[in-house]
């Protein structure tokens, strides 16, 4: 008896060892994107109020830069207005109840870029109407993720720079499509891939976003670096510089599609 | 206890948010590990290496790479010491005590940190962009080596 006891004493430390990692490990092989974005909500409940604090002594350093930023976005929404008032008829068409996105801004609280699977913290949640599948752009209007999971005042948004990530985009000049997604390497490039083989690119062409439940359509999301075709010259393999610096995103601009719901039931049944 | 909820604290708060670059990322909590008294009992190390991954794994949303690289280095630690400290160890029970040269010390400290580091980029990255994955490994292990030693004087100044 009094061996056994010092046998399970002697194989007690090897033993839940052994159980600790296997727990481990097939906790982090089933684990999803969704998994994560749900232990950072978690998190988040504690230190999102303290790492807003600390974001908030950078607001004095950035004022000057952004202050410039704001006014080019104000000439550029000028001029866009400018042509809508030229023009009544079409301000008469776009009446109130035909307006397909609500906008709403936020402040990211935590981010990262330099894991395989990067997510980043607002500052607004379930209590703003903050939902999963809402788009986040830079107040520039250059995509930099989604949101996946929210709570009461935070939300987890997933970014760009994150292997799960995929959305749609397509040339601003010539509308050939690809699917976009990030290979863990660099967060500044992202790789825009099954883009048809006869479709033309020259680099520094516009990649913008195409319509999705989640993404308005030709929000900008970067520039094309290098463009060739795969090798069974098939398709088109394209590196694309992202538009947004991802590892300084401060104020975001959240966007609702309003009929997301609907396009995504319809898109799910018939789509493919 | 008060050093535990320390260490996780600064990670989460401080080195978490340090956005240098993508080579530069100091997994400093694992000083948790390398700081704790040399005599404490196995099962303990273990427990307390898996509950502080599993707090970073929450923290940083790492689903269980924290619990894989901590735990590990938590159960091969008291062959660490062996092989870097020795008979040095037999009369001290802390790790940075004054019995112990510091060149021990270090050696200790860099192999408990690169295992680690080694761990948790290796099972993060699942062998994609081998020399990235290699580079960071190598340049973060320095950063959180320095630090870990520099808490370590620290604490020798602040004990005797």
């Amino acid at each position: 008896m009094y061996k056994l006891i010092l046998f399970i004493r002697r194989i007690a430390a090897p033993l839940l060892f052994v159980l600790i990692e296997v727990v481990a490990i097939g906790y982090y092989s089933s684990a999803t994107s969704f998994t994560r974005a749900r232990l950072l909500t978690i998190s988040n409940s504690v230190t999102s109020d303290i790492n807003g604090a600390f974001s908030s002594v950078g607001d004095y350093f950035r004022l000057r830069g952004e202050n410039q930023m704001l006014t080019q976005r104000v000439v550029e929404l000028e001029a866009q207005l400018a042509r809508w008032v030229e023009d009544p008829e079409r301000v008469h068409l776009s009446a109130e109840e035909f307006a397909p996105y609500g906008f709403l801004e936020a402040r990211v609280v935590k981010n990262s870029v330099f894991g395989q699977h990067n997510f980043f913290t607002i500052n607004k949640g379930v209590l703003h109407d903050v939902e999963a599948n809402m788009a986040v752009l830079t107040p520039e209007g250059y995509v930099a993720g989604y949101v996946v999971a929210s709570s009461e005042r935070f939300a987890v948004c997933m970014s760009v720079a994150n292997r799960d990530f995929t959305m749609g985009g397509k040339g601003t000049h010539n509308d050939y499509m690809g699917s976009l997604a990030w290979d863990g390497g660099d967060y500044r490039r992202v790789r825009l891939e099954n883009i048809p083989h006869y479709a033309n690119f020259a680099v520094g062409d516009t990649i913008v976003s195409t319509i999705s439940y989640r993404f308005p359509p030709d929000r900008v999301i970067g520039y094309v670096e290098e463009f060739r075709p795969t090798e069974d010259r098939m398709n088109s393999y394209m590196r694309v510089r992202l538009a947004a610096d991802l590892s300084r995103l401060d104020r975001v601009v959240l966007v609702k599609f309003m009929d997301g719901e609907e396009f995504e039931e319809l898109h799910s049944q018939y789509g493919k | 206890m008060l050093f535990f909820v320390a260490v996780v604290l600064l990670q989460s708060l401080l080195f978490d948010n340090l956005l240098l670059t993508g080579l530069i990322v100091p997994l400093y909590y694992v000083v948790f590990v390398v700081l704790l008294p040399v005599k404490i009992g196995r099962v303990w190390l273990l427990l307390l290496g898996a509950l502080l991954g599993v707090v970073m794994d929450i923290s940083m949303g790492t689903a269980g790479v924290n619990v894989i690289a901590t735990t590990a280095v938590a159960f091969v630690r008291p062959m660490i010491i062996n092989i870097s400290m020795g008979k040095d160890i037999t009369h001290e029970s802390i790790p940075y005590g004054g019995a112990i040269a510091p060149k021990s010390f270090l050696l200790y400290a860099s192999i408990v940190v690169v295992a680690h580091h080694a761990l948790f980029f290796g099972f993060e990255s699942l062998g994609s962009h081998l020399f990235f994955t290699l580079a960071k490994i190598v340049i973060s292990s320095v950063a959180t080596v320095v630090l870990v030693a520099l808490t370590a004087r620290l604490f020798r100044k602040i004990v005797g």
